[in-house]
């Protein structure tokens, strides 16, 4: 591999470091200078270069995984746009069929030109707060088209030859709510646009632009090579996974995500057939998106440092057929995509824990969940809290327990909100904000526990519109490991008028109604009879497991008293459970996918 | 032997060495660099001390006040030797040490886990209690679950405790009921409130703080009492003083009870100094450059002000391109401090090669043991100052003034080994080992300049540390900035930066209002009580009230964001109809400033107010000007490699001194006990003020 490396391999690390350290401060740039929060605070935004042909460079830290849209919208512009491509230009487009992905993610992209030929584009991308449609904020479950998300924006050209396109504009900022915030969002990007123009001039001046083209390709060849090598390695095979989203929010039947993944040589292949037709509700997902979640559970099975650019996507490959909420055809609405990208993850995960169960999890609480409470403070002004149930859980890992508060429902850089911070601001207040004992699915590794967050109603005229994952489908174990306990949503928990709440819709509140979410355990790993005593006592004085919990899923008796094990009453009940297991072992080799447990290499 | 109460003296502590800086108007400035005593740090510090003084000619009882930096503090809470803590907390809230920001320190590693709590989860207890957020008695305190811990406690043998209650930044009056339980059954327990120590809004931040400050405070009270009595034996009377990560210095007693005020405090000492060099010399601008052996860090100084950070992180992987984007890994600390980025890659930074042929250099460091190859203690892999010794930039005979031996056959072996691998020639490899090493430290220097509107054409590069001066014109050149400034004691400057720095006690309250619904007159209460009681601990200490200064600042943000901005406040009664309008312009310009925007629609709040009580230590004399003992190389030239367009050029060692005579152009390499400046080819040395090396660049040739 060396041997035929055209590009001095320090020149090749120095134009790395500086892509990426200009990649971050164009990042750092619209944190910095944008209006709206939600990009600010919740860092829901991606900068970064690409090459002519929309192969991605580098990206900023906040969006690793940012690598394969840039591709698809930068190849809808060329198609719409062919030889009128200039310097100058910066092109727009949100279109979820045109290289978007939700509405509300509007990505600007801009050529940059060197002797008159194009030489790479920097593009921004970022979830704007409103881009019209039905509901403000543009995201509701129950869209039943893609006009119901807001206004589309096919491949445009924002600026022409360096001047404002007007008619856009206006015709933008007439079709959605807020247009002040989204404009100076709009600029904070442009702003962080010229500063990442700026600096890959500089690096022309300082290389060369012949050589730093070269110098391009080369970091390309370099990341696939380090994928590749490290995938020659990889057992070979296919291995499948059914994955079940709890509710369609159509028929309320649960939504199938079915995958296989095969490995040859150095690829990977992700086959979605047999997954759900598309829903008429936001819940699916443009295709051309869909190859970001192969690839980014492809990388956490790589080990080491490797420049995430365009080059890792050459090894991984996707296919699903058309007419599945994984490839929808037009109108069909994606704004709520967040939800099902959760169990996309999840759906990969399942199958790759088969191949490479030691980079994986067993599942985990099932990705992105919120609690939207809105109403009247008792001084009658009027709010919408939209607040982040977290961290989450993990599932349990080959060689350890699912770290507790810890979460791997994909890259995402937002945080959760401080109780007194939230309590300052809204008629709220929050009780419980705690892991729960005896949620984690058992195993020789546990999944780690569910997290609760009580939500004490201090208003008038209160509803709550929750969206919490996994109420009904609970996360996965491997191996024999019992899978992690299922979220819930309840009203007014242990007292007298307590209910579930309608995890769909909204619920009105009075005051003093007190909303508990509580996320999904994750799933456990391996035979829990084979779980370290120790771990188990651990878990006890921790406060973390109940000695009852511990002596019925594990076997383990301990002495509650003295905070002791008993060991051999431990061994006789572990000795009573396999016989009785194995009495039963018929029934276990089959793997459940979505429901018990599945079994890896 | 002279026995007039003048000396006064500066140290540092460090994992490996102690720097002791000791200045007197007679005795000048002496310096000295010994290896730490990690079993009792204080043996150092007086063995040091002791030899400066006989061989300076004074008396140890002479000593007037001393200034102390130490990484005690980090180290304990890195490799978890602090004490055995509890935390005491709101029912119901457990976990936000475990929870911390709720984000993922690395996405893609599944295997990866966060630093373990400070405080095991067995040892946390939460108790039937809740304060509203405006202060408000939701639930009382139930005593009875308070009085139990004592035997609890005790079971564990429990020798610290935290109290972090949500809220308590509000009302502190159930943290304090608690510590009056306790303190009573468990005496020589340390017990920390949040309300008391860090009365700032955000649980997870406040306790993680509050924890920090139990688990290593009893160290902290051993260590310095032992100090203490160390000092006391030898007559030695004067206060001792501890550095804050602010800067800023308070006296011993106070560090005892405060000690998560000093994490930073070495760093600190030495921005501190660079402080003075940026305003001694007029630097509007400055980013001041740290590199030591595993890490460099940057500061930024602007018209004389250090920036200024809320909070910082201990325990953080260091990474060779980390942004300041990506958080909420190690431990959260907020306490005043000054903004300093740190990135992995110093004179210890390892080269190695990855499976696809392209060369890296960091973040993991070779140390002090065994260090880079060329010291001889066992260390085969290449590390920066390999490179460095190979390339001729560094003395390949000796280091600290022909006191530590360098072989520079060892250098060369270990960047050959990468060299053959690479196929490409020696100083190839060993440029490029130099040339990543400044790429990666750039991002340090952009995460505190560029990264805020700020531009670095306009500013001065003062840099210190031990690699500092061999990277900094290289450095300088790829940012475009013109100038580079290395102070004299380069490689003792956190020493150095005791000597300069005041003393200042801080007390914060938050208030979180909205500016426009602000009740003016309880402000100013608060504020009154807080300049009181500031002023109290100094004078408590014998301070004068004539000498101490108050100022008073004050934070805030807009409602829906965060970034707070610190401003001044009026040394007079607040007046609603005045101060309070002029603070939201002041507010709306500095946003301005930074962000190049201002949001429409957004609510200003008033986040915390703050009293600082300064004492100036002003150092009648103090000067650092060379003297023609310096030590100096006896090579007159050497052969110094300058990028493959010049290659090898014969270029002239020097002295600080002999920049006396008038600028030189480069190349050039001043050389001097503690480091080894590297002049460019198209640059021109000379010196400054008090004696520094002042290296002009000149652009365009790269």
């Amino acid at each position: 591999m060396r041997a035929t490396r055209k590009v001095d391999p320090i020149s090749l690390e120095l134009v790395n470091n500086s892509l990426q350290s200009l990649s971050d401060e164009m990042g750092f740039t619209i944190g910095r200078t944008c209006a709206s929060p939600l990009i600010r605070e919740a860092q829901d935004f991606a900068a970064g270069y690409a090459d002519s042909d929309g192969q991605v460079l580098s990206n900023c830290v906040t969006s690793p995984g940012f690598l394969s849209s840039p591709k698809n919208f930068i190849g809808a512009v060329k198609r719409s746009f062919g030889s009128d491509i200039r310097a100058g230009d910066i092109f727009v487009v949100n279109d979820p069929y045109s290289g978007g992905s939700h509405l509300p993610d509007i990505q600007l992209v801009k050529p940059i030109f060197v002797d008159d030929s194009l030489f790479c584009w920097i593009y921004t991308k970022a979830h704007h707060v409103d881009v019209g449609g039905r509901v403000p904020g543009s995201m509701a479950f129950d869209n039943v088209d893609i006009f119901q998300d807001g206004f589309r924006i096919p491949p445009v050209k924002a600026y022409e030859g360096g001047r404002l396109n007007r008619t856009f504009f206006d015709l933008l900022t007439l079709n959605i709510r807020y247009p002040d915030v989204l404009l100076s969002d709009l600029n904070a990007k442009i702003g962080a646009m010229t500063v990442g123009e700026n600096g890959v001039l500089r690096l022309v001046n300082e290389y060369g632009s012949q050589a730093l083209l070269n110098i391009f390709a080369e970091l390309l060849d370099y990341t696939e090579g380090l994928a590749r090598g490290q995938i020659r390695a990889w057992p070979k095979g296919s291995w499948e996974f059914t994955e079940y989203m709890d509710d369609d929010m159509v028929t309320g039947r649960p939504l199938k995500i079915h995958v296989k993944i095969t490995i040859r040589e150095d690829s990977v292949h992700a086959d979605f057939t047999g997954t759900a037709p598309q829903v008429a509700a936001s819940y699916n997902m443009a295709y051309h998106e869909l190859l970001r979640f192969p690839v980014q559970i492809v990388r956490s099975c790589l080990d080491g440092p490797i420049p995430m650019n365009g080059g890792l996507l050459r090894p991984v490959s996707v296919y699903a057929p058309e007419g599945t909420v994984v490839n929808p055809r037009s109108p069909a609405g994606t704004s709520e995509r967040g939800v099902l990208l959760g169990y996309i993850l999840s759906a990969l995960q399942g199958a790759m824990v088969q191949c490479k169960p030691e980079k994986m999890t067993a599942a985990g609480h099932g990705g992105s969940a919120l609690v939207r409470i809105g109403g009247r403070s008792p001084k009658g002004r009027e709010f919408y809290m939209f607040d982040r149930v977290g961290p989450g859980a993990m599932g349990a890992r080959m060689r350890k327990d699912g770290a507790d508060g810890a979460t791997v429902a994909g890259p995402n850089g937002a945080s959760i909100e401080f109780v007194e911070i939230l309590e300052a601001h809204f008629p709220v207040r929050i009780e419980n904000h705690e892991l729960v004992a005896d949620t984690g699915g058992a195993g020789k590794f546990r999944g780690s526990c569910a997290v609760r967050r009580d939500y004490v109603w201090l208003g008038n005229d209160g509803f709550v519109r929750p969206r919490i994952p996994r109420l009904a489908n609970a996360p996965w174990g491997v191996n024999g490991g019992q899978p992690g306990s299922c979220a819930s949503l309840v009203l007014n928990s242990g007292s007298a008028g307590t209910r579930l709440l309608d995890p769909k819709g909204v619920t009105q509140l009075k005051r003093g109604d007190v909303v508990s979410t509580t996320l999904a355990g994750g799933g456990g790993w391996g035979d829990p009879l084979e779980r370290d005593p120790l771990l188990c006592l651990k878990d006890f004085v921790d406060g973390l497991e109940t000695a009852e919990h511990i002596r019925h899923a594990y076997g383990v008796v301990i002495i509650k008293e003295s905070k002791r094990l008993d060991m051999e009453a431990t061994t006789r009940l572990r000795r009573q459970l396999r016989q009785a297991k194995t009495a039963r072992s018929s029934d276990m080799n089959v793997a459940q996918p979505g429901s018990s447990s599945v079994e890896s290499r | 032997m002279q026995a007039r109460p003048d000396v006064i003296v500066g140290v540092d502590i460090g994992g490996t060495f102690t720097d002791i800086v000791v200045w007197s108007p007679d005795h000048g400035l002496a310096t000295r660099k010994v290896l730490s005593t990690p079993d009792d740090y204080s043996a150092a510090i007086i063995s040091g001390l002791a030899a400066i003084a006989q061989e300076r000619k004074f008396a140890l009882s002479s000593v007037r006040e001393m200034a102390h930096g130490t990484t005690l503090g980090t180290n304990a809470m890195l490799e978890r030797k602090g004490a055995v803590t509890a935390l005491v907390t709101t029912k119901g809230f457990l976990d936000t040490m475990t929870f911390r920001y709720g984000r993922q320190g690395a996405p893609f590693d599944f295997n990866w886990d966060a630093p373990e709590p400070l405080v095991a989860r067995r040892h946390r207890v939460g108790i039937s209690e809740r304060i509203g957020n405006q202060g408000e008695l939701v639930r009382p305190l139930r005593e009875e679950e308070v009085k139990a811990l004592p035997d609890i406690f005790r079971s564990w043998g429990v020798e610290s405790v935290a109290v972090a209650l949500i809220n308590s930044y509000v009302n502190g009056v159930h943290e304090e009921r608690i510590r009056e339980i306790l303190s009573r059954q468990l005496p020589g327990v340390h017990i920390s409130l949040s309300s008391e120590l860090f009365p700032e809004v955000g649980e997870y931040e406040r306790a993680s703080t509050t924890i920090a400050n139990a688990y290593i405070a009893p160290i902290f009270d051993k260590y310095l009492s032992r100090l203490w009595d160390a000092l006391s034996d030898k007559d030695i009377q004067g206060p001792l003083f501890v550095c804050q990560s602010s800067g800023g210095l308070f006296l011993h007693s106070f560090a005892k009870q405060k000690p998560a005020l000093t994490l930073e405090s070495g760093p600190a000492a030495g921005c501190v100094a660079a402080r003075r060099y940026a305003r001694e010399l007029g630097c509007d601008h400055a980013v001041a450059v740290d590199m030591g052996g595993t890490t460099t860090k940057a500061t930024f100084i602007e018209y004389g002000e250090l920036g200024w950070a809320s909070k910082f992180v201990v325990g953080a992987p260091v990474s060779t391109g980390g942004s300041r984007l990506d958080t909420g890994v190690g431990y959260a600390i907020r306490t005043p401090s000054i903004d300093i980025a740190e990135v992995g890659a110093g004179g210890g930074s390892l080269a190695w090669i990855d499976s696809g042929g392209v060369l890296h250099i960091g973040p993991e460091s070779a140390g002090a043991c065994p260090g880079p190859a060329c010291y001889g203690l066992g260390g085969t892999r290449a590390t920066l100052t390999d490179a460095n010794v190979v390339l001729g930039y560094v003395n390949p005979k000796a280091l600290a003034g022909g006191t530590f031996k360098i072989d520079r056959s060892k250098a060369e072996k270990s960047v050959r080994n990468l060299a053959d691998q690479l196929g490409k020639s020696i100083e190839e490899v060993a440029y490029g080992i130099h040339l990543i090493a400044n790429a990666n430290m750039v991002t340090a220097i952009r995460r505190v300049s560029t990264e805020f509107g700020r531009d670095l054409r306009n500013a001065d590069m003062i840099a210190f540390g031990g690699s500092g001066p061999v990277q900094a014109v290289g450095l300088a050149r790829s940012l475009e900035m013109r100038r580079v400034i290395i102070p004299r004691y380069p490689g003792l400057f956190s020493g150095y930066g005791l000597l300069l720095a005041n003393i200042e006690h801080h007390a914060i309250r938050s208030v979180v209002q909205p500016l426009a619904e602000l009740n003016v007159d309880a402000l100013n209460e608060i504020l009154e009580h807080l300049e009181e009681a500031v002023t109290k601990e100094l004078r408590s200490h014998g301070f004068p009230l004539e000498k101490i200064v108050i100022e008073r600042l004050a934070e805030l943000k807009f409602d829906d964001r965060s970034g707070e901005i610190v401003l001044p406040l009026p040394s007079h009664s607040l007046k609603a109809s005045e101060d309070i309008p002029q603070l939201e312009r002041e507010y709306l310009e500095a946003y301005k400033r930074i962000h190049g925007y201002v949001p429409k629609g957004s609510g200003i709040q008033l986040q915390n107010v703050r009293v600082v009580a300064k004492i100036l230590r002003t150092i009648e004399g103090l000067s650092v000007a060379l003297s023609d003992e310096e030590w100096r190389s006896t090579e007159r030239h050497r052969e110094v490699y300058f990028g493959p367009s010049l290659g090898y050029v014969r270029t002239p060692i020097l002295s600080r001194m002999d920049l006396r005579a008038g600028p030189l152009s480069g190349p050039a390499i001043v050389e001097e006990a503690d480091s080894s400046t590297v002049v460019h080819p198209g640059c021109s040395v000379g010196l400054g003020k008090d004696d520094v090396i002042v290296v002009e660049l000149t652009q365009g040739n790269r």
